[in-house]
C-alpha cells in the first residue's frame, strides 16, 4: 500500500521549520566564526622585541646592543620614528639610575611585512671612573600606530681586577 | 670579562604621547648637548657610534 501523502498544512510547516534550521545553522555558523577571529587577534598587530646587550670593561667601560622587532601578526606594521628609542642607563653601587643615552631606533626602517623582522645595532662607551656601575638596562620602545611596544633586559657588570676574555652570560628580563 | 643581558618579553599598550614628547625632547637636548660639546647631563662621559672621540 502506498504512503498516504502529508496533509498540505504539515508539509507547509516542515518546509518552514527546516528553512528555520537551515538559518540557524548559518547564523551560528558566522557567528562562532567572527568569535573566534576576534579571539585570535588574526589581523591584529602583534610585535616580538628582542634586546640583546653586552658590556665589557677595556678601560672605559663598552657597551652594544642589538635590537629586533619582528612582525608576528597578520598585518604590516608601520614603524613610528618619533618615541621609538633604546634608553641606556646605568644603576650605580647606592642604587641609584642614570639615563646615559638616547638613541633613536629602527631609523631606516618604514615598515615591517607579517614575518619580517628587522634589527638595530648601536654602540656606546662610558669613560673611567665606571668602577661604581653595577647594572646597566636598556629599554627598548617601539611605536606603532597609537601602540607602543616595550621589552628590556638588564646586564649585570662585575669589575674585575684583570680584564680577561672570559665570557658571562646572564639571561634576565 | 664580557656580560650579556637578553630580553626575553614584550608589553604592548596605547601610545603614552606625553612620554613620546618627552624622549624627543630628551633626544634633542642630548644631540644639541652633544654638537656643542656639553657634558652628558648623566656626568658621565659617554661616546656613542659615529661620534668623533
Amino acid at each position: 500500500m502506498p504512503d498516504a501523502p502529508l496533509h498540505p498544512v504539515a508539509t507547509f510547516w516542515l518546509g518552514v521549520i527546516d528553512e528555520i534550521i537551515k538559518l540557524a545553522a548559518v547564523f551560528i555558523g558566522a557567528l562562532w566564526t567572527l568569535f573566534n577571529f576576534r579571539k585570535s587577534r588574526t589581523y591584529n598587530q602583534k610585535l616580538d622585541l628582542e634586546v640583546v646587550g653586552t658590556v665589557f670593561i677595556k678601560d672605559d667601560l663598552y657597551g652594544d646592543v642589538l635590537v629586533t622587532a619582528k612582525n608576528i601578526g597578520a598585518s604590516r606594521h608601520l614603524v613610528q620614528k618619533a618615541g621609538s628609542f633604546i634608553e641606556i642607563s646605568v644603576i650605580l653601587d647606592d642604587l641609584s639610575e642614570h639615563i646615559v643615552e638616547l638613541f633613536q631606533v629602527f631609523t631606516n626602517d618604514e615598515s615591517i611585512e607579517p614575518g619580517e623582522s628587522i634589527k638595530d645595532t648601536r654602540f656606546w662607551s662610558i669613560a673611567p671612573p665606571v668602577d661604581n656601575i653595577v647594572w646597566v638596562r636598556l629599554d627598548l620602545r617601539v611605536i606603532s600606530e597609537e601602540l607602543e611596544w616595550k621589552s628590556s633586559s638588564l646586564i649585570r657588570v662585575v669589575q674585575q681586577p684583570d680584564n680577561t676574555s672570559d665570557t658571562n652570560d646572564l639571561n634576565e628580563e | 670579562m664580557t656580560f650579556t643581558g637578553r630580553s626575553n618579553g614584550t608589553t604592548s599598550r596605547p601610545e603614552d604621547k606625553a612620554r613620546t614628547q618627552e624622549l624627543e625632547r630628551r633626544f634633542k637636548e642630548q644631540e644639541e648637548a652633544k654638537q656643542a660639546g656639553r657634558p652628558n647631563p648623566s656626568g658621565f662621559k659617554v661616546r656613542t657610534s659615529g661620534q668623533q672621540p
